[in-house]
């Protein structure tokens, strides 16, 4: 431990001899090499010291104390891997004595808010036409995201708005979605035959990943993604089942509702929901339905009836 | 006539519960590509194939050599 001894400082000359002013000022010497390295934080620090806490086993922890509590800085341990920078970290605020690199994040005391250098910043006063606001920054950023933790009862501009935001070059917060519907009937389906549902009229494609020909969703980017389908089966005279069903690559994947109706009915609308995994590069699934029933059976058209859609809800 | 139609005429013994959901023996599928109905799978106990109803997305079988 190297700390300096209660009744060292201040030194009064008049009763301090020349041995005993060496030995206090050696003490000092060492508490100053070691930051004062003890087990606890040595009483006579105040607010704003820095300390050092040597480890059992090797190692140290450094404290920053602020007059009330002492907040763990960073540590090594006795194998030499240090871990500093763990805690909270907080843009700086703006000072007039500082100089600002393009892009540079502060934050502004005044207004309470969190900006960004427009451009290179000289020292000087606070000019509000050399920062924006964070949420504009953020608007067009696609690469190089700062990150920061606001302080408990900071405010910012607005909301976060990320909408081009990519990882690894993957739209993150923009993945693929469509959503697409039959404009015509599909007659002449057969009783309990497996038939592919033809939904060609695209509502909306986000990543252009949905194939109105082949009535197949094939999207460009690796995830999971929240598929669902709809579709309005019916028969004259009657049908007794309604099947849908989601076939991944060319197989029979998940399977949707199953209606019965021993007695027969006019028609019946199963439904399919359930969350699924594509490779982004091949995997591409298609809607199944099966009616059981006699006479002529059909898929009935347009997007209240019959619709097909999916949205990516997380990458991989 | 509709595959389906073709098979029960084929053989009247079959019932639409050979057709039916997981539980059935007979799996027809059409893959609204213009090449109509096929048999997809055919796993009926007694009954062979029928002649007709293959998938046309297979590559055709070649024929028997005599020898």
């Amino acid at each position: 431990m190297a700390i300096i001894n209660t009744g060292d400082f201040p030194i009064d000359p008049t009763t301090t001899t020349g041995t005993d002013l060496a030995d206090r000022l050696n003490r000092l010497m060492a508490a100053l090499e070691s930051s004062h390295a003890n087990t606890t934080r040595p009483a006579y620090l105040t607010a704003g010291a820095v300390w050092t806490q040597p480890q059992a086993g090797g190692g140290y922890k450094l404290f920053f104390y602020d007059g009330a509590r002492d907040h763990q800085i960073g540590s090594v341990d006795a194998a030499g891997t240090a871990q500093f920078g763990g805690g909270t970290a907080l843009a700086p605020e703006f000072s007039a004595t500082a100089t600002y690199a393009t892009g540079a994040i502060i934050h502004d005391k005044a207004s309470n808010a969190y900006l960004q250098a427009k451009n290179a910043v000289a020292a000087g006063p606070y000019n509000p036409g050399d920062w924006q606001p964070l949420t504009d920054v953020l608007g067009s950023l696609n690469v190089d995201l700062s990150v920061f933790v606001k302080k408990a009862g900071d405010t910012m501009a607005g909301a976060l708005h990320l909408p081009s935001l990519t990882v690894n070059n993957i739209p993150v917060l923009a993945g693929p979605a469509f959503c697409a519907y039959p404009n015509a009937q599909s007659s002449g389906v057969t009783s309990s035959t497996f038939t592919k549902i033809s939904f060609n009229t695209e509502e909306f494609d986000t990543a252009n990943c949905y194939d109105t020909a082949l009535s197949r969703f094939t999207p460009n980017v690796k995830g999971y993604y929240q598929v669902n389908a709809a579709c309005q089966m019916a028969g004259s005279p009657s049908i007794t089942s309604a099947f849908i069903t989601l076939y991944k690559n060319g197989v029979r994947f998940r399977d949707g509702a199953l209606l019965q109706n021993g007695a027969g009915v006019g028609n019946m609308s199963p439904v399919f929901s359930a969350v699924i995994y594509f490779n982004g590069t091949t995997d591409y699934v298609e809607m199944y339905g099966s009616i059981t029933g006699t006479g002529a059976l059909n898929f009935a058209s347009g997007p209240n009836a019959v619709h097909f859609s999916a949205s990516m809800v997380r990458g991989a | 006539m509709s595959l389906y139609d073709q098979i029960m005429k084929l053989y009247p013994e079959i019932s639409p519960a050979d057709f039916a959901l997981d539980i059935g023996t007979i799996v027809l599928q059409n893959d609204s590509d213009g090449l109509g109905d096929y048999i997809k799978a055919w796993n009926h106990p007694t009954l062979p194939h029928p002649p007709f109803g293959q998938d046309p997305h297979s590559p055709p079988q070649k024929p028997a050599t005599r020898k």
